[in-house]
Order: C-alpha cells, then structure tokens, then sequence
C-alpha cells in the first residue's frame, strides 16, 4: 500500500514526471529558439512559470462555481499521476512498482485521456465563448487522433509472440520478431502524429490557437488553476515519452541499471523530434487535421491491424 | 523569496492596441524575433490578459478603447504591471486634443514604465521591459 502511494507521488508518477516533464518542455521550446537562431530561455523555465503561476491572483468568471473551476485540473494532475505510476520501470534498488496489472496498457492509456476531458470541460464550463470554440475543436481532434492511436495499440498487442497481452511490461518484452519489428517501423510517424495533436503542438495546436481564440478552453484560467494545468501537460509529455520508448523502442535488451537512464534519455530524443516537428510547420485548419488522420493514419493502422491479426492466428 | 525569483525569471506580456498606428506594434513583435530574443528572460506573448503579468499598451486611448482599456486592466491578476509603448501611449503624441481621443493610458490605469519614441526602438523596448520586471518580481 505504502509502496503504491509511493510510486503515485514520487517516483514514476507525480514529482519524478513533474521534473521530467518540466525539462522536456522547456528543452522542446529551447531548440525551437535555436531552430529559429534565437537563444531561447533555459532549461529551468517550466519550473520558474509553475513558481510564478502559484503565487498570482485566482479571477473566477462571475458566473462559474469556484468548485468547477479548480475541480477539473485538480482531476487531470491526479488521474495522470496515477497513470504514470502503472509504468513498470525495473530498478534495481527500489521497488516501489511491484505490482503487476494484466491490462495496465489500456487503464494508462485511458487515463491518461483525463486530462484533456478536463481540459474541454473547463472551456465549456467557463461560458466564455472562446472557451468553447477551443474545446469543441479539441473535443473533434480528440476523435480523430485516438481511433489511430488505439488501433496501434491493439496491433502491437497482436504481434507479440504468444497469446495477445495489453500488458505493457510483456508487449515490451516479447514484442521482438519480425512482424512486429515491421509494424513499429510503420508505426512511429502515427504515434508521432497523435502525440502532436494530443500535445497540442504546433500542426495540430488548433484548440488552443492564441493568435486566433486566445488559447481557447485556458483563456479563463489564472494563477493556480492554470499552474495545473501546466502541470499535467508537462505529465502528458512524459507519458507519451515513455510510451515511445515501451512500445518501439527495445529497452529491455539493455543492462536493468541503465533502463532508467535510457528511458529519460529517450524522452528527450522524442521531445527533440516532435520540435522539429513543431518549428518547421504551421498551424493547419482543423478539417485538415482531420483528413490528415482520417485519409493516412486511420488506414494504415487498420491495415497494421489486419496484418498482426492474421499473422498472429 | 522563491516567489521573486519565479517572478523575476518568467514575466508574461500581453500586448493591448489602443488605437496605434500599429508601428510599436510591429516593433514589439520584432522584440520576439531572433535579434531581440525577449524568450530568453522567460517572456511569453500570451493571448488572453488572465494569463498575462505585464500588459504593453500602445497608442493613445481614443474614445472606443477606453473601455476596452479598462475591462482588461481588471482582468489582469495581480500582481501586474503596465508599459506604456511609444510616444502616442505616453502623451497622446500628435493626437493630442483630439475629437475621438481620451487621453493618454496613465489617465485611466496606473502606468509603471514609460518606453518613448515614435516608434519606439525594440532596445528601448527591451530596457522598459526589464524595469517593468524588477517592480512585477517586488509583487507590487
């Protein structure tokens, strides 16, 4: 018990991918400044906006309850820490997730979702009408994104050597012959897409578009509130991080005590690509983004799927 | 204490239009671009006033945007800090006494820092910017 509670504050989940977090984003907006030939701001920034967000004023809309304003990002931050602490990270000192779940795959994959039902419900329930244009446009994303996303999943899932598993330890683990090989190659610029869209950046940053809709669901939110927002999005990032490195990278080939290491040191390889990513496009129109996922990635994942399930049988 | 330093090091701007002629504006702008680069001191251009801690206003205020001025002072939270852009937001410039024109900005808000010139330069931007955030880190 202990030891779970551990592991949902400290070690995968809260505080550990707070930290992590924090890096990725501010390393992410540091080489987009350099891409740009700009300096950028350092590798502490993230922690020196939560730092400020914290000690401002709170202004709640006249006509929003004060409970669903501080309810939802209070959710968000919650549900991801304890997605976060589902992650099986093998240490050779500590032993905080020892617990095992036969599905872990898809309860961190559904909450880590939370938060950006959060995220849209905080733009309807501030009746601001920016609010709920930028969170009908996430609410449209969200649908295209995940259809591909999940469907990846299950393939992987269908590709490992013996019976199909969601666990995320066995798909790490027994995810090494050659259709599965096969399918991850083919898979990575979809999960890259999804993690885009899904992190808002800079293709698929319709919902919060500040030029357009001032950030769209967040333009209500101040000081704390905001602060944990910025929180949780800094925990998507390490969430999707390590899902890159589970699902299609080989990470436990390697020695127990580097695993740790390898897996951060991924997630700065995948937060350095997704800037690339981010500064060298535009903003797109949100029908676009929805062809861009229903005409190429929705296809090839389906046939992904076929293939692992027909190879599997 | 570590209050001042989340302050001192990450002070958000945004950018308010009271009728200029939209050249401070571009000189703002140009104040986030490569040779300025303000991102370094950890400002952000955001878009909606309750994320922001220190609002640049340029222009002088005419009749239309004064209420539109005002509204957003409120919805700035505090602690939160003024700038006042180019020659028009400090004494209305070559509009002043004029039909449709309020007054300057310090008028109607409390102004912190004054940046002059028509348009006023990004350096000169840049120095304002820093004053602004030495009294935004104190809170006040």
């Amino acid at each position: 018990m202990i030891s779970y509670i551990l592991s949902i504050l400290i070690f995968p989940g809260f505080l550990f991918s707070f930290l992590l977090g924090g890096l990725m984003d501010s390393f992410r907006r540091k080489l987009k400044a350099k891409m740009q030939l700009r300096i950028g701001p350092p590798l502490t920034q993230g922690f020196y906006d939560i730092i400020k967000l914290f000690s401002k004023e709170t202004l709640i809309p006249e006509n929003m309850p004060w409970v669903l304003y501080f309810i939802p990002p209070i959710i968000g931050v919650v549900s991801i820490s304890i997605a976060l602490s589902l992650f099986p990270i093998p240490l050779p000192f500590v032993k905080f997730n020892s617990h095992k779940i036969p599905f872990d795959l898809i309860v961190i994959f559904y909450l880590s979702e939370v938060p950006t039902i959060c995220y849209l419900l905080f733009g309807y329930f501030t009746n601001s009408i920016f609010g709920q244009i930028g969170a009908s446009r996430k609410a449209q994303l969200l649908f295209a994104y995940n259809v591909p996303m999940i469907l990846i999943i299950t393939a992987l899932a269908f590709s490992v050597n013996g019976s199909p598993t969601f666990n995320l330890f066995d798909l790490a683990t027994k995810g090494l012959n050659t259709t599965s090989i096969f399918l991850k190659i083919i898979f990575i610029p979809i999960f890259i897409l999804c993690s885009l869209a899904k992190l808002k950046l800079n293709p698929f940053s319709i919902p919060n578009a500040e030029q357009e809709i001032l950030e769209g669901p967040m333009v209500e939110a101040s000081g704390p509130a905001l602060a944990l927002f910025e929180i949780s999005h800094f925990m998507e990032w390490v969430i999707l991080g390590f899902l890159f490195s589970y699902l299609f990278l080989p990470i436990f080939i390697i020695p127990t005590n580097l695993i740790l290491i390898s897996i951060i040191l991924i997630c700065f390889v995948f937060a350095s690509l997704l800037s690339l990513l981010e500064a060298a496009t535009a903003r797109i129109e949100l029908s676009q983004a929805i062809n861009i996922f229903v005409k190429f990635t929705w296809p090839i994942s389906i046939l992904g799927l076929l293939l692992a399930f027909f190879t599997h049988v | 204490m570590i209050f001042k330093i989340g302050r001192s090091k990450s002070p958000w701007l945004f950018h308010l239009n009271t009728g200029s002629c939209n050249g401070c504006d571009i000189e703002i702008i140009a104040l986030f671009a490569s040779r300025y680069d303000v991102e370094r001191l950890g400002c952000k251009l955001v878009g909606s006033p309750k994320h922001a801690d220190i609002c640049l206003v340029t222009g002088p205020v005419t009749a239309r945007s004064k209420e539109p001025l005002l509204r957003i002072y409120d919805m700035l939270p505090n602690p939160k800090v003024v700038v006042c852009v180019g020659t028009c937001s400090i004494s209305s410039g070559v509009f002043t006494d004029g039909y449709s024109i309020v007054g300057p900005a310090h008028k109607l808000i409390p102004v912190t820092a004054y940046v002059g010139g028509c348009s006023a330069h990004p350096k000169n931007i840049f120095l304002g910017l820093q004053k602004a955030i030495e009294v935004f880190k104190e809170g006040r």
